[in-house]
């Protein structure tokens, strides 16, 4: 635990803020893993999570490309309300693989399954057939902690 | 107006923390660590969360499924599910959201001390104020930050 030292104003305000926001036991901790543990272990969940997951690659392959979904849609044959209602994972359209992979395709990318036993889990790891040209690393160049917060903003990514 | 200054100008030592969320497995965090900032022993973030999986199970799913999706993704296109603040004035701090739902959970990203998503406070759609909310989420930031770079 680190200890920052705020003024008296700041300590006001945390205060109230901390006011109503109840101490977390020990209790609350193991039966809010244990919910966890069983949304995992519920097929719906599970199903849902891996739809959504879907849908957030293709949204980033389409940002990646700069394809607009009109253009997708005309791509893939489909119609653009079609395609609109995968992306906003509308719950009447139950899409199947040969629809997973043929959007993927018009994407440049390809579904794979994996199958990890119950406590096992799968990473990806992307690789490239070429090495791109990478600028040398330069350590005195390197700076961790930078000394005004506008360095530091431009180290996040572009999320919005 | 002497004894005023002297309030405002004497300093009191806060702790921070941040603290697992439960139940979130290393896939889950695969791309992103997901902590909870956790001040003075509370923990604003982990206590909605435990809350909303207690009275609203619907949107805690939601919110929890934003959770494994983004600790898994380095970026989530979609504003249904992260929507970054409008205000100007609140810089680089997010919102995760359960997609037609009510709860939202603020939350900003650590990547000078790892790839840490730092969730902070929560705001329930309806009630209370969502700008203010992000601008909690910004002055907890600044919090975290003046503490990194005093103990890095």
């Amino acid at each position: 635990m680190n200890t920052v030292t705020v003024s008296e104003k700041d300590a006001r305000w945390l205060e109230d803020l901390l006011k109503d926001v109840p101490p977390t036991s020990e209790l609350d901790l193991e039966s809010y893993a244990a919910a966890s543990h069983a949304l995992d272990e519920d097929p719906a969940y599970v199903a849902d999570v891996l739809k959504s997951q879907f849908v957030v690659e293709v949204c980033n392959a389409m940002q990646e490309q700069g394809i607009k979904a009109n253009q997708l849609a005309g791509k893939w044959g489909k119609s653009r309300q079609y395609l609109s209602k995968i992306l906003k994972e509308d719950k009447r359209v139950n899409f199947t693989i040969g629809t997973m992979v043929e959007l993927l395709m018009q994407l440049d990318r390809r579904l794979e399954l994996h199958f990890p036993r119950k406590g096992e889990h799968t990473f990806v790891m992307h690789c490239l057939n070429h090495e791109p040209n990478r600028p040398a690393w330069d350590s005195r160049n390197w700076n961790p902690l930078p000394q005004d917060g506008n360095e530091y903003e431009d180290s996040l990514p572009n999320v919005a | 107006m002497g004894k005023t200054e002297k309030s405002v100008n004497s300093k009191v030592d806060t702790s921070i923390r941040l603290v697992e969320i439960p139940g979130l497995n290393a896939k889950d965090q695969a791309c992103w660590q997901i902590r909870a900032l956790e001040i003075n022993g509370k923990s604003p973030a982990l206590a909605a969360l435990i809350e909303w999986q207690k009275k609203e199970p619907e949107d805690w799913k939601k919110i929890r499924k934003v959770m494994q999706l983004h600790g898994s993704q380095r970026v989530i296109q979609d504003e249904r599910k992260i929507k970054k603040s409008s205000n100007p004035n609140h810089g680089e701090v997010y919102e995760m959201r359960a997609d037609k739902g009510h709860a939202r959970l603020m939350f900003f990203y650590d990547t000078l001390g790892g790839t840490i998503i730092i969730c902070t406070n929560e705001y329930w759609k309806g009630k209370g104020n969502q700008d203010a909310a992000f601008a909690t989420c910004k002055r907890l930031k600044d919090y975290y930050l003046s503490q990194r770079k005093k103990n890095p």
